[in-house]
């Protein structure tokens, strides 16, 4: 599904990932942990085509797609979605027009109809159900006002209502008490299924109690420099990232 | 043709009324507003007092600019102007809402400045809106037209709303034409004991006309005044908002947007004084500029001594689209009471770069996501106007110019 080869990245002339592979197959999770600085959000930044990054050489394909020259809404509407580590706060914009507009240009970009207005709000009542949202979250701005974990829940909110091929979380569990925590890999295991597949970013092993990886690859100085399954993720947490270095 | 002030002149000379004679020694008195002035320094004026103007062409309108100016808006009272004059067959009067017939008024207040005092001496009309004591609330509509090439408008609309009634007044002003044109406009309010009056001011205007009006409104005990004002387009456009505050718990809320393209200029000048205690003043004032458009807020705020436990907020968020647009923007706070609570914030940027981010990873284009921000950001004050109507026409026209 996703096959990234020996991608070099660099912002302001600085390396930051210095070739990376990975492929990710439908119905799997990938964990990536890595220490600070390491590059884990570069990366997941990079696949969902965020511009200030330079790719200067290497490849990434998504379905047999090279996506490089996509731009990210394209990306996204291909079926990527990036839960972000810090979802933004944008007032005046209401949850009910934010994703009116993302499912509309979804339909748009693939040449679909959208559902009709109706279709619409039953699908947000069945989503919002589905990942334990409050129904008053919906009413009001994106995020604005919103806690920690209300974010990260909107986040795998928005997830269920676009439906992607691929996510991506990066960093959710950061900032999370254990009870949001829960409700976030909840909400994901719900999501899963086998045409589908993740990419869990995370510093913690924590996270991967709840979300259990199919397989864990550790990033350190912009390459993957070990991978293997659940395992090596309690090995991590007992010998911590020197280990690895 | 002829200036502003031998125009002026004339008038007060022929009328007998010491009230007009009063009002010509204080516009008089003022300067002319130049650059060189605090309250004037972002456009030069001067150009208004020396110039020769006709100030009563022949009137244009028809029917199918009038439909077409009001069309999908909600009334109980229409009043139609062109030129500062009244349009008896296009308008439909009622018993709270016509014209002012008679020049001047026992009451009238004293002008705020130079532009003002013109306009309450020149205008020979205006919207005349009497509001009985425990009238129920109306919705009344107030159009004015503006055409003739180098022609100077004035009018006058005087409001009062008696105690215990309320209102809810729209003015749009348009212009027929791009002919270089001004207008000169002063409104006042007087809200009595426990009333309300909601006043929008909408401005449809040509790339040559400038306007300059004053909105003033005295406040008794207990009421509360509602003033927005939104210039859509024009190629100068200010507006003086003034409220003064002479009882206790009066409250006003003070709203606007200007969206500055192309080569327009909008200004909005804002002075609220409170003289009684326990009073409320809620500014909020946004902004965006792009192209090479002008946009200028200055909010004052004056608390006397006696004003205690004075309540006011003042707001002012604006978004620069360009790098050739420039916005000003000047809280100002004078406060002489010691138990009082004042907050002001006023923040100037570009669009949330991180924000246009996650929407693009949510499958909105760029430009969309762009769009649906600064609806977002329209939204915020124009959800503050009450009428339906009158809101959904104004978003829709801020939308075509995004």
């Amino acid at each position: 599904m996703l096959t990234i080869k020996d991608l070099h990245v660099s912002i302001d002339g600085k390396e930051i990932l210095k070739g990376v592979n990975l492929t990710v197959n439908p119905g799997e999770i990938h964990a990536i942990m890595g220490p600070n600085g390491s590059g884990k959000s570069t990366l997941s930044n990079v696949i969902a085509g965020r511009d200030v990054f330079e790719v200067t050489q290497g490849e990434i394909s998504f379905l047999g797609k090279n996506i490089l020259p996509l731009t990210p809404e394209d990306r996204a509407c291909e079926g990527i979605f990036l839960a972000f580590q810090y979802p933004v706060e944008i007032p005046g914009v209401s949850m009910t027009n934010f994703m009116k507009a993302a499912i509309e240009a979804k339909h748009a970009y693939h040449g679909t109809t959208p559902p009709s207005a109706g279709e619409f709000l039953q699908m947000i009542k069945e989503k919002q159900q589905l990942v334990g949202m409050s129904q008053s979250l919906t009413g009001r701005a994106v995020n604005e006002g919103f806690s920690g974990g209300e974010k990260k829940k909107n986040d795998i909110f928005q997830m269920a209502m676009l439906d992607p091929k691929l996510a991506i979380l990066d960093e959710t569990d950061s900032g999370l008490d254990i009870d949001a925590l829960k409700t976030v890999a909840e909400g994901v295991n719900t999501l899963k299924t086998n045409d589908k597949a993740f990419i869990v970013i995370t510093h913690y092993q924590r996270l991967l109690d709840y979300i259990i990886p199919d397989f864990v690859h550790v990033l350190h100085d912009g390459k993957i420099v070990k991978s293997g399954d659940k395992s090596l993720a309690l090995e991590l947490e007992e010998k911590g990232y020197d280990w690895i270095k | 043709m002829q200036t502003i002030t031998s125009y002026i002149h004339h008038i007060q000379q022929q009328s007998n009324n010491t009230q007009a004679k009063q009002l010509f020694a204080e516009y008089e008195a003022f300067p002319i507003p130049t650059k060189r002035l605090e309250d004037w320094k972002f456009k030069d004026t001067q150009d208004w007092f020396t110039s020769l103007y006709t100030f009563t062409p022949p009137s244009k309108i028809t029917q199918q600019q009038l439909d077409a100016a009001i069309e999908s808006l909600q009334f109980d009272a229409l009043l139609v102007f062109e030129n500062g004059l009244y349009h008896n067959s296009f308008s439909r009067p009622n018993s709270i809402a016509s014209a002012i017939t008679n020049d001047f008024e026992a009451d009238i207040p004293h002008c705020t400045n130079k532009f003002e005092c013109a306009s309450l001496i020149g205008a020979q009309s205006g919207a005349a809106i009497h509001v009985a004591a425990k009238h129920e609330k109306q919705h009344v509509l107030i159009v004015s037209f503006f055409q003739g090439n180098q022609s100077y408008s004035l009018q006058k609309n005087r409001i009062y709303v008696h105690a215990d009634s309320h209102i809810i007044i729209t003015e749009l002003q348009i212009s027929l034409s791009d002919e270089p044109i001004r207008i000169n406009h002063s409104v006042s309010i007087k809200c009595m004991q426990k009333s309300s009056c909601e006043y929008t001011s909408v401005q449809h205007l040509g790339s040559k006309t400038e306007l300059i009006q004053t909105i003033s409104c005295l406040q008794e005990q207990e009421s509360t005044c509602t003033i927005s004002n939104f210039p859509i387009s024009g190629a100068y456009v200010r507006t003086n908002v003034y409220v003064d505050k002479i009882a206790p718990h009066s409250h006003a809320f003070l709203h606007g947007f200007f969206f500055p393209a192309a080569q327009e200029h909008f200004e909005t000048y804002v002075e609220a004084i409170h003289n009684a205690p326990e009073c409320e003043t809620h500014q909020l004032y946004q902004g965006i500029a792009k192209d090479t458009g002008i946009g200028v807020f200055s909010g004052k705020l004056h608390v006397a001594r006696e004003a205690q436990k004075t309540n006011t907020t003042q707001n002012n968020k604006n978004i620069l689209l360009s790098k050739t647009a420039k916005i000003h923007s000047k809280p100002q706070l004078e406060i002489y009471a010691d138990d009082v609570s004042c907050t002001h914030g006023s923040t100037t940027g570009q669009i949330d770069n991180e924000a246009l981010w996650y929407m693009q990873t949510r499958g909105i284009s760029r430009e969309a996501a762009t769009k649906l921000l600064l609806k977002g950001f329209i939204t915020d004050v124009i959800s503050k106007v009450s009428n339906e109507s009158v809101k959904n026409a104004i978003m829709k026209a801020l939308e075509n110019k995004l």
